[in-house]
Parts: C-alpha cells; structure tokens; sequence
C-alpha cells in the first residue's frame, strides 16, 4: 500500500510540476490586454446589445419555427448557437482580465487576506467548471437553442453591472492609473 | 569497497568530481552569497561523499559504523536541502510581502501534511523507521516545491530560469529518492546495489542541471517592487470578487432558463 502511495504522490507532483512550469500566458490570452483595456468588453459588448436582443428575441423565432422553411430554422438555430458560444467567450475574456487585475493588486499589496484569496481560487475553480459544462452543453444539444432568447435579458443584466463596477473603478482613477504603469512595467520577475 | 561494484564506485567517484566542481563554480561566479543555504547543501553533499568514503573503506560497505555513518549524515543533507528549499521560496515570493505572508503559511502546512500523511502511511514499520522518515521528508520538500511553483504561476509570478531549474532539481531528486526509498522498503534485500546506483545518476543528472542554471552570476541586488497602500487591496479587491461572482452567476443561468416550448 505504501509504495503505491509513494507512486501515486510522485506521478502526482511530476504533473502539477510539468503543468505549473507551462508558459502561463499560452492559454490566457483573453486577459493579455491587460488593465488598460478592462473598461472595453463591457463597452464592446453595449454596443452590440440592441443587436444580441433582436436576435435572440423569443417572438422572431416562434415566428419563423411557424412560417419559415426548415433550412432556414435550422440556420437561425445554428447562428444562435454560435452567439451563446460568442457570449460564453466573452464572459470567460471578462473574467480573465478581472482575475489579472485582482492578481496585479494582490502581488503588489504590502497585506492580503487569505479569506479573499481563498474566495476567489473558489469562484475561479468553479467558473471554468462550470463554463465547460455549459460549452459541453451547448455542443451537445442539452441546451436547448430556444433556451438562449432568455440571454437577452442575461446580456442587459451583465452590462448594467458591469456599467456600475466600471463607474465605481473609475473614481478610483488614481489608482487605476497607478496600477496601470504597475502593469506596464511588468517587473513582477524574480531573481 | 568491492562491495559497491566497479560501476557504482565510478558514478560516485565521477558525482563527487561535480559537486567539487560546482562548488567551485558557485564560489567563482558569487552565487554563494546569493544563494548560502543552496550552497551549503551542496558543501554538505561532499562532505557527506567524503565521510561515507572513508567508512565505507574503514569498515566496509555493510559495517554498522558505515550504516551509522550514512544516516546521520543523511538527516543532515536533507535538513540542508529543506533550507535550500526555503531559501528558493524567498527568492521566488519573498519580495511581494502580502503574497509572502501567506505563501509561508500554505507552503509549511503542505510540507507538514504531506510529511505526516507520508509516516501515517508507513503503517508503523518502525523497523524502517529512517528510511521511512527521510521519504516522508522527501515527499514534503518536493511538495512545497510544486506548491511554490503553482503559486507563483497562480499570481503571474515570472521565475526566472536559473530558479526554475533549481526548482526542478530539487522537485525532481526529492521525487526520486522517495520512489527509490519505498521500493527499498519493498525489495531491501535484492535492490540496495541499484538503489544506490540510480540515487547517484539522478543527483548527477540534477547536478549538472544545477551547473547549467548558475553558469551565470546572479545578481547581487534585486530592486523591491513598488507596492501600493494597503487601502487598495482592501477597496478593490472584495469588488473584484463580487464581479467575478456574477460572472458565475450568469453561466448559473444559463441552465435555470426555461425552455419555451416551440
């Protein structure tokens, strides 16, 4: 039993080692932007919400489920199918860059809360959990295509908080500006 | 010391040429003063070539003296190897004081619950007692390794290459031994001559890495980043994770919608 422990430990650090020697940056490109750009999802995403709400309007496709050739139901299912994959994308940019920001204010912070930390290891463990399930979801048809009209409602709820944080972040401008030559300067490296 | 075999003789003979030789390089481009405890690991590793020679040619190979002589040196190198480990957690955080602070704390408790889970998993064989302590130590040294590591790469901490490779030797020996060490316990009898001779080759092997990372000087002074006030972190970052948290929220939504039927 021992020494299938003692394997099963050292296969166990050889891949946690392999996997935290990776190039950090190789899978979070969403957040490369860095803070300088942290305002620009939400505002990107505003300008398209008209669009995004139109197009997933429950009414236009009740309406061509009941009048439109089958072709072109299964077309508008499809392009749904691709905006919920866009919006998922999105959000999981939208969370990168704020996890990078929450990163840069912690490493250069003179005194850090463990319960803080913690709580966003929590909520990083489980969004990517839970972003896979519903990206496997969608792949796999379990979410229902119709099931995306509600998304209008999600992507205005979003970006009215989002507009709120923003306003919020930006009486801080000072700190903002500071965190943003921080970031620019990049010299987190150690010797 | 025909005991040892020709073979395991010539790997020794060859391990103790290196670690004089990286010693010297160590001494020559001034990574001593940058790295002491690293250093003196590497001294005590001679040291404990040296010491086990002449104990092994005294009394041979299976004498007691050679036996005691052996593990007392070897709690010494592995207690050096644990300040090498500390040392490389400081180089690696220790000028981020928040992260620091709490680094020390994850980095000794895993250490620590690794090591105990590690005896508690010997089921009491106290006739390995040694044997069973040291790959517990191991165990815990590569652990706190691959914790820093995980760490840094957590908080988009850049390590820079020649601690990377220190990292990764002192991971990957720590992992060895401590294989080494249970299949010892296993197969005692049939596997001692092997042990030794793949314990060897592997600190060779991390020797060698070891020359490559510090081939350059380190540098001497390393400037403290600036920090912001303690302020910020407390306004902001209890705001990041309430923007994070709805950000979980809404992938929630997506399988709390209702499905219309069409």
């Amino acid at each position: 039993m021992s020494t299938l422990f003692i394997l099963a430990a050292v296969i166990t650090l050889l891949v946690l080692l392999f996997w935290a020697l990776r190039s950090p940056r190789r899978d979070n490109q969403a957040g490369a932007a860095g803070l300088e750009s942290i305002e620009e999802p939400a505002r990107q995403h505003a300008t398209y919400f008209g669009v995004i709400r139109q197009v997933m309007s429950q009414e236009d496709f009740e309406f061509l489920a009941a009048r439109g050739p089958g072709r072109l139901v299964r077309r508008a299912h499809k392009e749904r199918q691709r905006i919920a994959l866009l919006y998922l994308a999105n959000l999981r940019a939208d969370f990168q860059r704020l996890l990078r920001v929450a990163g840069v204010i912690t490493v250069l912070s003179p005194e850090i809360a463990a319960s803080h930390e913690f709580e966003r290891l929590r909520l990083t463990i489980r969004f990517f959990w839970r972003y896979q399930t519903v990206l496997l979801g969608l792949y796999a048809g379990l979410l229902l295509l119709p099931q995306l009209g509600g998304l209008s409602q999600m992507v205005s709820e979003l970006a009215f908080r989002m507009e709120s944080a923003m306003k919020e972040l930006g009486e801080r401008a000072a700190v903002a500006a500071e965190l943003a030559s921080t970031l620019n300067r990049r010299g987190l490296d150690a010797t | 010391m025909h005991d040892l075999g020709l073979f395991t003789q010539s790997v020794w003979a060859v391990t103790a040429i290196v670690q004089a030789l990286f010693l010297c390089l160590l001494h020559v481009r001034k990574n001593v003063s940058s790295y002491p405890a690293f250093s003196a690991y590497i001294f005590m590793t001679l040291a404990q070539s040296g010491l086990l020679f002449i104990a092994i040619k005294g009394w041979g190979f299976s004498s007691t003296v050679a036996w005691r002589v052996g593990w007392a040196t070897q709690c010494i190198v592995i207690g050096a190897r644990a300040f090498a480990v500390a040392e490389l957690c400081r180089h690696i955080l220790g000028r981020f004081l928040g992260i620091w602070v709490l680094a020390r704390r994850i980095l000794l408790a895993s250490g620590v619950v690794v090591l105990l889970y590690a005896l508690i998993a010997a089921d009491h064989q106290w006739r390995l007692v040694l044997n069973t302590a040291e790959r517990g130590l191991e165990l815990a040294i590569a652990a706190v390794v691959v914790v820093l590591l995980l760490f840094a790469r957590y908080y988009d901490i850049a390590v820079t290459s020649p601690l990377r490779l220190l990292a990764v030797g002192l991971c990957l020996y720590s992992c060895v031994a401590a294989l080494n060490d249970a299949v010892l316990e296993r197969w005692l009898s049939t596997y001692v001559s092997l042990w030794n001779v793949f314990g060897m080759t592997v600190f060779l092997a991390c020797l060698l890495l070891w020359s490559w990372a510090f081939r350059k000087s380190a540098p001497q002074t390393v400037a403290a980043p600036l920090l912001l006030s303690g302020s910020v972190y407390l306004n902001l970052i209890p705001e990041v994770n309430l923007r994070l948290r709805s950000l979980n929220e809404q992938l929630i939504e997506f399988w709390r919608l209702e499905a219309p039927r069409t």
